[in-house]
């Protein structure tokens, strides 16, 4: 048995071999007594799970409630029930699913009309993959507040009122009652015999639902409290203001207050930025203190980026364009400065240097006063580190390749020309989406400028003979195109790393490769 | 939007019922699902499903039939996975997709004493073991990472991780052998 045991805990752990996995089920099957062996390893495995990512929440929620100011009513057994609560409301689960949810009775008051959720076992609910993925996800984001409980036929449920829709209105006026009263509810845990003491009237709580083919459910229930609200509002309202804009009156306007680092070029204050709808920080320029030392970067905030990544809508590319440039006008600076062709490899400076823009550009008094005057071709780059700067440019290119701007084409491979060979191959690989609504004369010009690098990397590798023979290709299935070079289907010998080969030979390999793939992608553009 | 019109004690029942079964309903997907993402996606589908069909499930059924119920609706949704997978080990697992849907339907009478046993075991543990359990079900983390992140080997980390489930399964077994001899 202890072998066996050892092979479902290594099996439960997702870490079992094939053949273990196959010992173990037959194992199973031979005796129901086995199979029952089996289920409560499983089952503690199950309750390990739960307990473990419940006290987890725990721990973060209570973290939020160190200070949090006591009111006359609170007793010190209640606040320690409190902490309970979040994770509790964290892993509701809206069994009210899909149009087949809508648990309202016919000749019924309409303030009995209620959308149920069901609280479940800690542990229980997925986690984000992305930055913001749920709030992408869900098609209703809306707060809710809890009410008084009122009794069922078998139940009493926790009434929960709709304060506010952040996302999905128009889903959420399909909920709506005769009177026009969205009412949710959550089985009181004291009657769920699971989460006993869980509940306090008049706190609020945030809740994701998903609709699909199936009709709805929940993604995610957040409990809004004390320090909680405001830092969940700092987060999420300004991605959803992003994500959100193209469905707004006049997205473009929207975008401009948002995202246009115009809106902050004349010193306004914050309570005016308010006013103007652009309160929240979601793209700028870097800003510095006195004495020059920067105090946050350029670039666009997470909210934006994600906002715009998961909504690509190319009536934001003109703002992106903007921020663009600046880097582009650096960019260029840079290439012309190390007298060399445009499209040429520059000598870098190294990692976490000053960008130099300061010095080419004027002090940062000066870059400051430009940049108030709406000077477009500044901006004040104030010790701001190459890193941060080529961070943000990838971010703003990565959006702009998602909305196929073809005007940022030839600022990008400006930009890209100011690179090393390494950190260029990300923005080369952006070029395809870039350039898929490209006119001819554009895609030329990329393939042309491709083909400097590509002819100026094999003079440079011939001028650097290597100790150690390149691996041997597999045999390329595809016609010949006239380039011997043109990478073939990722095969073992491709990518095997003889011995003795030297450093950095990988990461120009690489470099060649996605030079090769994407000219390659260029001329289907040209051809197509 | 297609409207169902459902009775409000409905609603009631079905939560009722649901938050009984899920325990058995994790249980199951967990122990043939093991990567916890997917379990936890599973989980989500089967809710959906049962919700659905609701109405076919018995008026008259109690919590057992309902346990066994969507159990059952685990049982495809599990199939379906393992089916998209296709390795060989989860044909194998599929194979006996059976035998251990009966037997949690056997042990769910235990499941409640069981988790209040555990808690109580897990107050002993503490220290290193705790915290690589911490790693594993908390944050889920694999044995490798776990490794990585507490400075130890991978082997440390599933000697610890085999043992102090050993110790977790001999505490509960001891405290529900007890518990069944007082009464």
């Amino acid at each position: 048995m202890k072998n066996i045991e050892d092979i479902i805990v290594a099996h439960l752990n997702d870490e079992a071999s094939a053949e273990q996995v196959k010992r173990l089920f037959e194992w199973v099957r031979e005796e129901p007594e086995n199979a029952k062996e089996f289920a409560r390893c499983a089952l503690l495995h199950a309750q390990l799970r739960g307990q473990f990512a419940g006290e987890k929440r725990v721990h973060a929620s209570g973290e939020t409630l160190v200070g949090r100011p006591s009111t006359s009513s609170q007793t010190r057994k209640s606040r320690r029930n409190w902490k309970f609560i979040a994770p509790a409301l964290a892993v509701c689960l809206l069994i009210a699913v899909g149009a087949s949810v809508w648990f309202r009775s016919a000749g019924r008051g309409a303030g009995d009309d209620l959308i149920v959720l069901a609280l479940i076992e800690q542990g229980i609910a997925n986690k984000p993959v992305m930055p913001f993925a749920f709030e992408a996800d869900a098609d209703v984001i809306a707060v809710l507040v809890m009410g008084q409980p009122r009794s069922g036929r078998q139940q009493q449920v926790i009434r929960m009122e709709l304060v506010e829709v952040l996302k999905g209105d128009q889903h959420v006026g399909s909920l709506r009652s005769a009177d026009g009263v969205v009412s949710f509810g959550c089985i009181k845990p004291e009657n769920s015999g699971l989460l006993s003491g869980m509940y306090r009237e008049g706190e609020r709580v945030a809740v994701y639902l998903k609709r699909s083919g199936d009709g709805w459910s929940t993604l995610r229930m957040n409990h809004l409290t004390g320090k909680d609200e405001p830092k969940w509002n700092a987060r999420i309202r300004p991605f959803l203001d992003v994500l959100l804009a193209s469905e707004a009156d006049n997205p473009e306007q929207r975008y401009a207050v948002l995202l246009d680092r115009a809106l902050r070029k004349t010193g306004q204050k914050a309570d005016q930025l308010a006013a103007n709808g652009a309160g929240n920080r979601l793209a700028s320029p870097a800003t510095s203190t006195a004495d020059g030392k920067t105090k946050s970067r350029s670039g666009l905030s997470d909210a934006a980026y994600y906002g715009l990544l998961y909504n690509p809508d190319p009536r934001a590319a003109e703002f992106l364009r903007k921020m663009l440039m600046v880097s582009v006008d650096f960019g260029s600076k840079k290439a012309k400065g190390a007298g060399l062709p445009a499209s040429i490899g520059v000598p870098r400076k190294p990692k976490g240097t000053e960008t130099g823009a300061v010095d080419s550009l004027g002090s940062p008094a000066e870059k400051a006063a430009q940049f108030a005057d709406g000077n477009p071709n500044t901006f004040p780059l104030i010790r701001e580190t190459r890193d941060a700067r080529r961070q943000s440019t990838r971010q703003l290119v990565t959006l702009l390749a998602k909305m196929h701007d073809a005007q940022s084409v030839r600022p990008v491979m400006i930009y890209t020309a100011s690179l090393s060979e390494s950190d260029r191959i990300s923005f080369l690989q952006k070029l395809p989406g870039l350039c898929r609504d490209a006119d001819v004369g554009t895609l030329r010009f990329v393939r042309g400028e491709l083909n400097q690098y590509v002819a100026f990397h094999k003079s440079k590798t011939s001028l650097e003979p290597s100790p150690e023979p390149r691996p041997v290709r597999s045999p390329d299935p595809r016609p010949a195109d006239g380039n011997h070079l043109e990478p073939g289907p990722k095969g073992k010998s491709a990518d095997q790393k003889p011995k003795g080969r030297r450093p950095g030979d990988d990461e120009q390999h690489d470099y060649y490769r996605t030079l090769i793939k994407t000219r390659h992608s260029i001329e289907k553009l040209l051809k197509g | 939007m297609q409207e169902f019109k459902v009775d409000q004690a409905q609603v009631s029942r079905f939560a009722t019922l649901w938050t009984q079964a899920q325990t058995s309903v994790f249980a199951v997907i967990s122990a043939t699902v093991t990567n916890f993402a997917d379990a936890e996606d599973v989980l989500q589908k089967v809710s959906s499903v049962a919700v659905s069909k609701f109405d076919q499930f018995d008026a008259d059924g109690d919590s057992k039939a309902f346990v066994g119920w969507t159990v059952a609706i685990a049982r495809f949704e599990i199939l379906r996975y393992l089916r998209d997978r296709g390795t060989d080990r989860h044909t194998y697992i599929a194979e006996s997709l059976g035998e251990i849907a009966q037997a949690f339907e056997e042990i769910a009478p235990e499941y409640f004493e069981r988790r209040e046993a555990l808690a109580e075991c897990m107050k002993q543990i503490k220290g290193r073991s705790r915290d690589v359990l911490a790693k594993r079900y908390g944050e889920g983390l694999k044995t490798g990472a776990i490794a990585n992140v507490l400075g130890l080997t991978t082997g440390n980390v599933s000697v610890i991780l085999n043992r102090t489930y050993r110790t977790l399964r001999e505490c509960v077994e001891g405290r529900l052998a007890a518990e069944r001899g007082m009464s």
